[in-house]
């Protein structure tokens, strides 16, 4: 056993897919030359390459649609929010496109996609930016939600996340 | 979905890969008196509370949820016709909230088994205030937590 933190757990679950399926790549904000907005992809960048670790605009709504499109081409995408509370704007995404386009499309279309990040309160950063989507997400039919609590949950069940079809 | 609040948390994972099935909560804390179930950062609060009732005597046991759906109903019926009483802690809005889940399943799956209703610890009904203090009351805390399961119990009024 080894002692680790919560966000190098993640990054072992991602980094540990990423050498295991060639499909499987990270966008989102600040995820690459920053390491992450919470150094969560710390080190991705260097051995992965610019084409499997995108930094994205800060545009919810199109690079989780980029992302959608490319899981149902057949990639596996892990898509970082900076927190849960910036994901209202792809909300549309989420709900619209990446839950329902199996049924949708009579099954011809999967969706294998993780969508990842913080949520709920952290501190003082006022009413926008502290809620909790657990139970509104799990509301939508189509989508799976996981919520951990320490670092092996979250490793464990990263990684089942990823290839989860 | 992780939490701002936990990454630099530190914890132990093995060496070698392993994998852990979506859908399936985790017993935390064995138990026999209240069952709480919680997830996320709220497990803190939770575990917390478990530590200060034992200290009173008071055994609870602490479900983590880990997937919020599926949901692992089966753990938590399971835990709750041992312990007859449940107490849920969850970050999110009391309506249709993840303790409102839970609790329908329990009075539907386990209505003869239950001493007393389900309770929650649940956030405040409103959009969370910036100022310390009403932060601190409009979250689950350890002391309102304890003082559920003591309700529960019959404890206090």
């Amino acid at each position: 056993m080894r002692t680790i933190q919560f966000r190098e757990a993640l990054n072992e679950a991602m980094s540990e897919e990423m050498r295991r399926d060639p499909s499987v790549f990270l966008m989102g904000e600040e995820v690459a030359e920053y390491d992450g907005a919470y150094k969560v992809s710390k080190g991705m960048l260097a051995e992965f390459g610019p084409k499997r670790l995108i930094d994205t605009p800060i545009a919810e709504l199109g690079f989780t649609a980029i992302g959608v499109g490319a899981a149902m081409n057949g990639l596996r995408p892990i898509v970082e929010f900076m927190t849960w509370n910036f994901a209202i704007l792809a909300a549309d995404q989420i709900i619209n496109h990446a839950a329902k386009m199996l049924q949708m499309s009579g099954g011809q279309f999967h969706v294998p996609i993780v969508f990842r990040g913080g949520n709920g309160s952290a501190g003082q950063l006022a009413a926008t930016h502290s809620q909790s989507f657990d139970a509104f997400y799990a509301n939508i039919p189509g989508l799976k939600v996981i919520s951990p609590s320490n670092p092996y949950d979250a490793k464990g069940l990263l990684k089942a996340a990823i290839r989860d079809n | 979905m992780e939490s701002e609040r936990m990454y630099g948390d530190k914890g132990e994972v093995p060496d070698g890969e392993y994998l852990l099935p979506i859908g399936k909560a985790h017993i935390a804390r064995e138990g026999t008196d209240v069952t709480i179930v919680s997830f996320n950062k709220m497990m803190k609060v939770a575990l917390a509370a478990a530590e200060e009732l034992a200290k009173e005597g008071i055994s609870a046991e602490v479900i983590d949820l880990r997937t919020i759906r599926p949901m692992d109903h089966e753990t938590i019926i399971r835990s709750v016709m041992k312990t007859s009483r449940i107490v849920v802690v969850d970050e999110n809005w009391p309506f249709g909230s993840v303790a409102s889940e839970i609790a329908f399943r329990v009075q539907k799956d386990a209505f003869d088994h239950l001493m007393r209703p389900a309770a929650r610890q649940s956030k405040a009904d409103t959009p969370l205030p910036f100022a310390p203090a009403p932060i601190e009351a409009s979250l689950p805390s350890v002391s309102r937590t304890v003082r559920a399961v003591k309700e529960c119990m019959y404890l206090v009024k």
